[in-house]
């Protein structure tokens, strides 16, 4: 025992080097904040005012969108891809790891596919799909057009909730492959079929709850992608959404730029603190 | 999969005509995936690799026969015109710079991320570890146009907090004494740095808490010294986690798209040049042009991601 711990010691960092690394990471990785805090705060006169904060919540010019409804919208955003994305998935992932064990690794492939296409690519397949079926001077539109049309809508983005279900498709994957490759899935079905239950309740009643922690996670982590998503929805022009509203406030005003930017940190934080209050583990973001 | 043949086998002796029925069912179930991944995933990327090689001209005039008047119908033909503009010329240079970028970020973010996890996996608090995942966990996934924000009200020229503190305090300005310029490529770094670094953290913690302690203890008691433990047990395990790492550092930082423009919305990067071909509706064919830079980045991107699944793969083979 004495040896192992002398070993480990000998074969590693002095405390000095260790906390000397902490401590310049807590400086850059909190800095920014406060400094950030510091800028909304202060007054040209030298004194401090929460007036920036305030801002936030007052009433927009007349044309434009709240903070409010602009936070609004990316939630209903971020609900109606979650929903799209699990409705699909879970039932997709069950089927494969019931009945067609042979066709996972080509769904698993086009999952990870969007790493390899990133939004921006993305965009400019859809946007280009968009102008090349967008109708020549004196023609209303082909249905297809006129059906793509109706889903750009900002007041019901289909266009923008589908590519952020692609989107989140790697991810999504993977958390529910994690949860389901736990289960003796097998088991459970034969069980609660041979016992009578429908599909819808074996579904519901016998497989979703073991799988809640693989979907709350997989559901946060779209949430955070879709609450943070700037560059799809900047470029199909829509203008609602919570970071296009943010990053087209006005920089004259820019400690209510800060203000808000800050204000949404501790908005995510608090929302991530929550979450992992369910008992689940960090979020990795990228490819897994 | 002893589990699952079994079940099969009990399926097919008692209910051998419910486990038959099961099988167009079971194709069927998949076809909402495949319709939606065809049509929102697949369609586009053919789109771009197509609309990449062609470009589209007048045909020749001809006169309607039954109106009598001259008209054109346009033309579509395979050409890599497109592809060649976007390698050339100021395209050329958002590619470069991209590339530069990213590779500069992902070396110094990988290194330093790789340093941070270290630190934390060999100290001996586990609150410490908690805390330094979660906080991993937000910062990794905090980009875009907040983080922008705030370290322009950090270290903007003009307004930047820590900017007008190190002038009046010290008379030192970041422009005139370091040549620091937040929207130039230091200072995009230096954001870029604040989602990477959480970002190499996550992913090798795993790594790293897999170099198990009886290897050190074997190889120190076989009398190896501390550069012989890291060449040749360290290194060989945590190696391929930690070059797969720097490539999914790379990817990351090579489409990021709202942090850089919210910094400098001119700065010739890959990603705001495509956003401004797109918008720019002005000139014909900058719809083929955006497909071919489209098609640079999957270029780019696809090799890499193909690399870090391989290394990704290698690597769980020691964290089993």
């Amino acid at each position: 025992m004495s040896s192992s711990t002398t070993t480990v010691r000998r074969l590693s960092w002095g405390a000095g080097a260790r906390w000397l690394v902490l401590a310049l990471a807590a400086v850059y990785f909190v800095g920014p904040l406060i400094a950030a805090i510091n800028f909304t705060v202060k007054t040209p006169g030298g004194g401090v005012s929460l007036d920036a904060y305030g801002q936030i919540f007052a009433a927009p010019p007349t044309g434009q969108i709240g903070f409010v409804e602009a936070l609004v919208y990316s939630l209903l955003l971020s609900v109606f891809s979650i929903a799209l994305t699990l409705a699909l998935m879970v039932p997709t992932q069950i089927l494969l790891h019931l009945y067609l064990p042979k066709l996972k690794s080509v769904v698993e492939i086009i999952c990870l596919l969007p790493l390899v296409f990133p939004p921006v690519v993305l965009v400019v397949g859809i946007s280009n799909i968009y102008k090349a079926v967008a109708p020549q001077a004196g023609d209303d539109g082909s249905p297809l057009f006129l059906a793509l049309k109706w889903a750009r809508d900002t007041d019901h983005p289909l266009l923008l909730v589908a590519t952020y279900s692609v989107m989140a498709l790697p991810f999504v994957y993977r958390t529910i492959n994690t949860g389901l490759e736990a289960l003796p899935l097998a088991t459970l079905v034969e069980a609660a079929r041979n016992l009578g239950a429908s599909w819808w309740t074996t579904i519901t009643s016998v497989l979703l709850p073991p799988l809640r922690t693989s979907l709350v996670n997989a559901g946060f982590l779209c949430f955070a992608l879709v609450m943070g998503e700037y560059t799809v929805a900047s470029i199909l022009l829509y203008t609602k959404p919570f970071p296009v509203w943010l990053a087209q406030l006005p920089a004259a005003s820019g400690q209510e730029q800060a203000a808000v930017s800050v204000f949404s940190l501790l908005l995510v934080e608090a929302a991530l603190l929550l979450v992992s209050g369910f008992g689940v583990k960090g979020s990795k973001k990228g490819m897994p | 999969m002893t589990v699952h043949l079994e079940t099969e086998a009990v399926a097919g002796d008692s209910q051998p005509r419910r486990r038959r029925s099961f099988a167009a069912p079971a194709w069927l179930g998949l076809a909402p995936f495949f319709a939606f991944t065809g049509v929102a995933l697949i369609l586009p990327i053919l789109f771009i690799c197509w609309q990449a090689f062609v470009k589209t001209v007048p045909g020749e005039v001809h006169r309607d026969p039954a109106t009598h008047q001259f008209v054109h119908s346009d033309q579509t033909m395979f050409t890599v015109d497109n592809v060649q503009n976007s390698l050339s010329g100021i395209q050329a240079t958002s590619l470069w710079t991209s590339v530069e970028l990213s590779a500069i970020t992902a070396l110094v973010g990988g290194v330093l991320g790789l340093l941070l996890a270290y630190a934390v996996v060999t100290s001996k608090g586990s609150a410490l570890k908690q805390i330094v995942t979660t906080a991993s966990a937000v910062t990794a996934n905090f980009g875009g146009v907040p983080l922008a924000f705030l370290f322009i009200a950090s270290l903007d020229a003009n307004v930047g907090v820590v900017t007008v503190f190190l002038k009046d305090a010290f008379g030192i300005s970041l422009l005139d004494s370091f040549g620091f310029k937040l929207p130039a490529l230091a200072g995009i770094t230096l954001v870029y740095l604040y989602f990477l670094i959480p970002l190499m953290v996550l992913v090798m913690m795993p790594a790293l808490e897999g170099l198990k302690a009886q290897w050190a203890e074997a190889a120190e008691n076989l009398g190896a010294s501390k550069a012989q433990y890291w060449r040749w047990v360290a290194a060989p395990v945590v190696l391929p986690s930690f070059l797969g790492s720097l490539l999914l550092l790379f990817c990351s930082s090579f489409s990021a798209y709202a942090t850089v423009y919210a910094i400098n919305s001119s700065f010739p990067v890959v990603t705001i040049r495509i956003a401004a071909v797109l918008s720019g509706n002005v000139l014909s064919g900058q719809e083929n042009l955006g497909a071919a830079l489209a098609l640079d980045m999957i270029a780019i991107v696809l090799p890499m991601t193909v690399i870090y699944q391989w290394l990704q793969r290698r690597t769980s083979r020691w964290l089993a």
